[in-house]
């Protein structure tokens, strides 16, 4: 697959996250490297004060 | 030192236990005569303790069976009638040195596998699997005359056999069994081919050298041979035999236990000695036996053989056993993450286990609840699915409650904490 912007070169992407987004690049043939991330999980704030304190 | 230095150097002693562990079957004896606490009129349970009138049927009738089997009634009626007056009493398997595998139901003359950690002499016992009935009473909790024969059969004609082996040969080491068994597709729940034949390997030669009559030593071997998953009660007792070592670990926040018991679900964790702190028993994700099965069919976790998992085994090292993942739709990639997830909230690496699947890179080892919370990952706990009347209808897995490490950590502050 090519780059629309860019037709000399062929498309690499770095996916961040949900792994669907590389996986259906990938089906269309493009190489894709996965990063495994995902957002940090919201902790209510008791919860919050009392990992900071202990880890 | 200051608190949070404290707690990292519990967690390197607690994990440390799990790691330099080494588990030796090393005998086979009577409930009685080898788990701590247990009364003869008293039935051990899976999961945290919970009242006979709160539990769910399928334990119910566990401990009915188990009153019936141990003659503490003559009938059900009395059974039950005992059981709610206290007249029997009833404890968490976990409470004790042992593991309620599936419905746990254990009483003082039912035959339990013995396992010593030779580290710290801390012996942990659980009880094998019955042969053609394989759950049986202990771990579905049925009661039927053949199933009593055969228990008595277990450990009046086999157990004896199998009792003067291990003796004669001064214990069999467990550790390089799972070992090699976890470099050869074992998970070392709900999988242990490998680790069954490398036993039977170790053990069926010993046998044979035996000076006993051929009819007997047939019978044994059947036994060994032919039940299925019959290394998995060794995979407990060196799981919990570890466990134990690190349970009471003034600051440590490494869990110690993981158990169900149909109704809550339960952790303790080393620093807070046999404080529970549940939730409501969750679901598993699987993948049924039949297709006219369920989830209304399915029992919310049920069973404590969850203990490998927290001492470092099958879901944590699902990486090992892609053939476990698979049964529920996973690929090999998955079965990596999901023991490179395991990564992020668990204390150390255990060099005992390098998996050839993650370029040998070691399982994690020793779960800490902080880092639980701080992720939102929660431990990856493979398992069979029971349905109400305590068929195994599939195997999958689940994730333990985040209420449970919430809860933990409150008690562990205020326990620790200025």
């Amino acid at each position: 697959m090519k780059n629309k912007c860019c037709k000399t070169k062929t498309l690499k992407v770095v996916n961040i996250g949900l792994q669907t987004f590389a996986e259906s690049l990938q089906k269309q043939g493009v190489k894709v490297a996965q990063i495994n991330w995902r957002p940090p999980i919201k902790l209510d704030k008791d919860m919050e004060d009392l990992l900071d304190s202990l880890l | 030192m200051n608190l949070k230095e404290k707690i990292a150097a519990a967690n390197d002693q607690a994990v440390n236990e799990l790691i330099d562990a080494n588990p030796v079957w090393v005998d086979i004896l009577p409930a009685g005569e080898v788990i701590e606490g247990l009364e003869p009129n008293m039935i051990l349970h899976s999961g945290p303790p919970i009242e006979y009138a709160d539990m769910v049927p399928l334990h119910k009738r566990g401990m009915v069976s188990g009153a019936l089997f141990e003659g503490l009634a003559k009938n059900e009626a009395e059974a039950v009638a005992k059981l709610e007056n206290g007249e029997i009493k009833i404890s968490s398997a976990l409470d004790h040195n042992t593991v309620g595998a599936g419905t746990g139901i254990i009483t003082s003359s039912v035959a339990m596998m013995v396992v010593e950690n030779k580290k710290t002499g801390i012996r942990a016992a659980t009880f094998p699997a019955e042969g053609p009935f394989q759950g049986g009473l202990c771990g579905w909790g049925l009661y039927t005359e053949e199933i009593a024969a055969n228990l008595r059969y277990m450990k009046n004609e086999l157990f004896p056999v199998m009792r003067e082996l291990i003796h004669q040969r001064g214990g069999l080491p467990l550790k390089p069994i799972l070992a090699e068994g976890m470099q050869m597709g074992d998970e070392n729940h709900t999988r242990q081919t490998a680790a069954d034949l490398l036993f039977i390997k170790q053990i069926i030669p010993d046998l044979l050298h035996m000076n006993i009559d051929k009819v007997t030593l047939l019978k044994v071997m059947d036994y060994i041979v032919q039940t299925p998953r019959f290394f998995h009660c060794y995979g407990q007792g060196a799981s919990m035999s570890a466990l134990l070592s690190a349970k009471g670990t003034p600051y440590s926040t490494m869990t110690v236990a993981f158990g169900g018991n149909g109704v809550e679900y339960g952790i303790k964790i080393a620093g807070m000695g046999d404080e529970w702190f549940t939730a409501p028993a969750m679901m598993m994700k699987g993948r049924y036996t039949s297709s006219q099965y369920s989830e209304k069919d399915q029992l919310p976790w049920i069973g404590d053989s969850c203990v490998v998992e927290c001492a470092g085994l099958g879901g944590l090292a699902a990486a090992a056993s892609p053939i476990v993942c698979n049964l529920r739709g996973l690929k090999l990639k998955d079965a990596i993450a999901l023991t490179r997830e395991m990564q992020e909230i668990c204390i150390s690496s255990n060099h005992n286990y390098p998996i050839p699947n993650l370029d040998f890179d070691f399982l994690p080892s020793g779960v800490d609840i902080r880092k639980v919370l701080k992720t939102g990952i929660s431990p990856e706990i493979h398992g069979g699915m029971f349905n109400h009347e305590g068929g195994l209808i599939g195997a999958g897995s689940a994730r333990v409650p985040m209420m449970c490490f919430e809860k933990a950590l409150k008690a562990f502050a205020v326990k620790y904490r200025d």
